[in-house]
């Protein structure tokens, strides 16, 4: 195991009578992408500005390399950051943007020259250095930004929400590019997002944060599959949830009363301190994700399955595959993501006809819901 | 049927006649509304109309300048201002106190601007509050207390100094009372600036001096230029807190004028203003090229 680049050791914020981070541990490896994933106001611009040197930690430290970097100022910092508004500084010209940091370092004309030009490149913005910022698109005064941080050669590059501002096209480009640039530079990279896809697309590792307090952090697929507790499973992807009334143990399985579920056996791990006999099952949530749920018209039988009767909803096609809504009772429908096939097929059938959605037990989670 | 011809021939002829144009116009279309063109004409008439006939008849050939009779052009009022010592002492002590007020009037009102815009320190409204207060007391009252404090200092005798130590009362009610203005000119500017910009260049090195010289002092210049602008013509034309803060000794031209207007009103005046007038004209046009130069 190598030692990580950045080490955040029991950080706390607090303003005034806010937390806006409670007490996290975080590892970050050299050279990963790594996201920090949450919804607004969860605290992630925070923990970014406490790594860059904006804030100081309440409590704990933050270590960079292993040497402790809690007390330094943001300019005494090898780490850099694209603010989300890009911060470029309007009055000057695009190169002398990107120059700044150098000079701030007094490095010789003839050096920042040659740089500048490299940077501009790396960026695609090779021709523009004597433009002014206003003079540039949202995505161009992006490159600039990026470009004016990764020419320090920082050991860490962090991002605020660097694609928020784009609109969808060009966001896709961008975060290829932002990939690319991440392999050509080798710098690690953390971003800040509150777009799920986008955690998953770019980052190596996500830490997913919730109220100040970190969930889970472990890569995209680890987190879609084993999720900590509902929150989480709803944040990556989405889920249907199933609130449980009850559980019991029958000879060493469980068996999960859900609300419209019925008695299930379910094996998985048998959570902590459940003993055996009756157990409430208060706080607990079975999970299943749309893509997980299949649909049938006749009512056979499928091993290991169980089957949810229900009635035609609303189909939205989606390109590649639509999103089929089942109306189980007049409060609850789910959702199930069938193949361009099939949702033609159940197209023909029109409203209020009776359909069953099926899925594998196996394929359901017992989650903490977030509720806590 | 005669009914229907007849409605629409008076439906023609009231289109025709313009008795139907019930046109309405947007509420910013005040051009089209002939009487609101007639009320801007007259404001314009009312507003220009005396300054310009008060340079035209600075090169009237009359012994009197209020008189409107058109006597023939000459420059040599011109040349009599221009003679007029007294004028010409008055005019420079002005150009002094402006000059002088504007420096620092604008160095005060940066740093209470930044001050004002950046920290929170207990009574802050109150401090907001006592900076904006000479802008909305009266001048006289200015005038008087100013008066009454540099007398009660013993300050008055300053009149007397060698120039231009003998303008320093003056100076300083000046910028008294022009460095609010340019305070709250400033204040207004620092709205629109992005802090990220600020924290971006200390991200990239800057210390907290590169800061203010890179980043925050190129974002106020706009309203630098435009402080200065304002203290400098405010400062320039002052009269009634002058007239309280001057000795014998020390008169600035606007009392040089009306002292001069209470003798007998000389087209050497109309000249005299006239020169001032073109010094803001000048003044105000070159302030605004640099602005715009430097929006390029
Ligand atoms: N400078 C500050 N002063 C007071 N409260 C703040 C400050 N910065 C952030 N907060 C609070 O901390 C919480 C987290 O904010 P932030 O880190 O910006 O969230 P996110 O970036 O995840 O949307 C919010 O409740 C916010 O109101
Ligand atoms: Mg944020």
């Amino acid at each position: 195991m190598t030692e990580p680049i950045i080490s955040i050791r029991g950080v706390s914020k607090r303003f005034g009578g806010v937390t806006a981070i409670d007490n996290i541990s975080l590892d970050i490896e050299a050279g990963e992408i790594f996201a920090l994933l949450g919804p607004s106001g969860c605290g992630k611009s925070t923990l970014l500005r406490m790594l860059a040197g904006f804030e100081h930690p309440s409590d704990g430290s933050v270590l960079l390399d292993g040497k402790d970097l809690t007390r330094l100022p943001p300019n005494r910092r090898p780490i850099n950051m694209v603010f989300q508004s890009y911060a470029v500084f309007p009055h000057m010209t695009v190169a002398k943007n990107v120059a700044y940091g150098l000079e701030m370092e007094r490095t010789k004309r003839s050096e920042i020259r040659t740089r500048v030009a490299q940077a501009l490149e790396q960026v695609q913005l090779e021709g523009l250095g004597d433009r002014r910022p206003d003079q540039l698109s949202g995505g161009q005064r992006q490159r600039v930004a990026v470009a004016r941080a990764l020419i320090k050669r920082p050991r860490v590059l962090l991002l605020d929400e660097p694609l928020s501002a784009l609109d969808a096209k060009l966001r896709d480009a961008m975060r290829l590019e932002l990939v690319k640039l991440q392999e050509m530079s080798g710098v690690t990279f953390i971003i800040v997002t509150h777009d799920q896809y986008e955690a998953m697309a770019l980052a190596d590792r996500i830490a997913v944060l919730e109220n100040g307090c970190l969930r889970q952090v472990d890569t995209p697929r680890s987190l879609y599959n084993n999720p900590v507790d509902a929150f989480v499973a709803d944040f990556i992807g989405n889920v249907h949830t199933f609130d449980v009334s009850k559980i019991d143990l029958v000879e060493g399985r469980m068996r999960v009363h859900a609300d419209i579920l019925g008695p299930l056996m379910i094996d998985k791990p048998i959570p902590e301190g459940l003993l055996p006999g009756v157990q409430t099952g208060r706080g607990r949530v079975l999970t299943i994700r749309p893509e997980s749920i299949g649909i049938k018209t006749g009512e056979t039988y499928v091993p290991g399955h169980l089957t949810v009767s229900g009635t035609m909803g609303d189909i939205a096609f989606q390109g590649q595959h639509s999103v089929v809504e089942i109306r189980i009772n007049n409060s609850r429908s789910i959702s199930a993501i069938v193949d361009d096939a099939t949702a033609r097929e159940l197209d023909g059938l029109g409203h209020e006809t009776t359909v069953h959605a099926h899925w594998a037990v196996a394929d359901m989670h017992l989650l903490e819901s977030s509720i806590n | 049927m005669p009914g229907v011809h007849v409605a629409q021939k008076i439906e023609a002829d009231t289109v025709r006649f313009g008795l139907l144009r019930r046109v309405r116009y947007e509420p910013f279309n005040y051009s089209r509304r002939w009487s609101l063109r007639t009320l801007f004409l007259i404001a314009t008439v009312f507003l220009y109309a005396p300054i310009v006939v008060l340079v035209i008849f600075s090169f009237n050939d009359s012994r009197r300048g209020g008189n409107v009779i058109w006597k023939g052009f000459t420059t040599k009022y011109y040349s009599k201002a221009f003679q007029n010592d007294e004028l010409m002492l008055a005019f420079a002590n002005s150009l002094t106190i402006a000059l002088v007020t504007m420096v620092l009037a604008v160095i005060l009102g940066t740093l209470t601007a930044v001050l004002l815009w950046r920290f929170r320190f207990p009574f802050k409204p109150l401090v907001e509050g006592l900076v904006s207060l000479p802008i909305v007391i009266p001048e006289i009252c200015m005038g008087v207390s100013l008066a009454l404090f540099f007398s009660s200092m013993g300050w008055m005798k300053t009149g007397n100094l060698m120039w231009p130590l003998n303008l320093v009362n003056i100076t300083i009610a000046h910028i008294t009372f022009c460095f609010p203005f340019a305070a709250m000119v400033i204040r207004a500017r620092l709205d629109s600036f992005n802090r990220e910009t600020e924290e971006a260049a200390r991200d990239l090195g800057a210390s907290e001096w590169r800061v203010l010289k890179d980043i925050l002092i190129p974002h106020m210049r706009p309203g630098i230029i435009a402080a200065a602008l304002l203290a400098f013509t405010l400062s320039l034309d002052d009269f009634v807190i002058t007239f309280f803060t001057s000795g014998p000794n020390t008169v600035t031209f606007p009392v040089k004028i009306y002292s001069m207007v209470r003798f007998s009103v000389t087209p050497e005046i109309n000249a005299a203003s006239t020169v001032l007038i073109l010094m803001t004209l000048i003044l105000t046009w070159l302030a605004l090229r640099y602005q715009r130069a430097l929006e390029r």
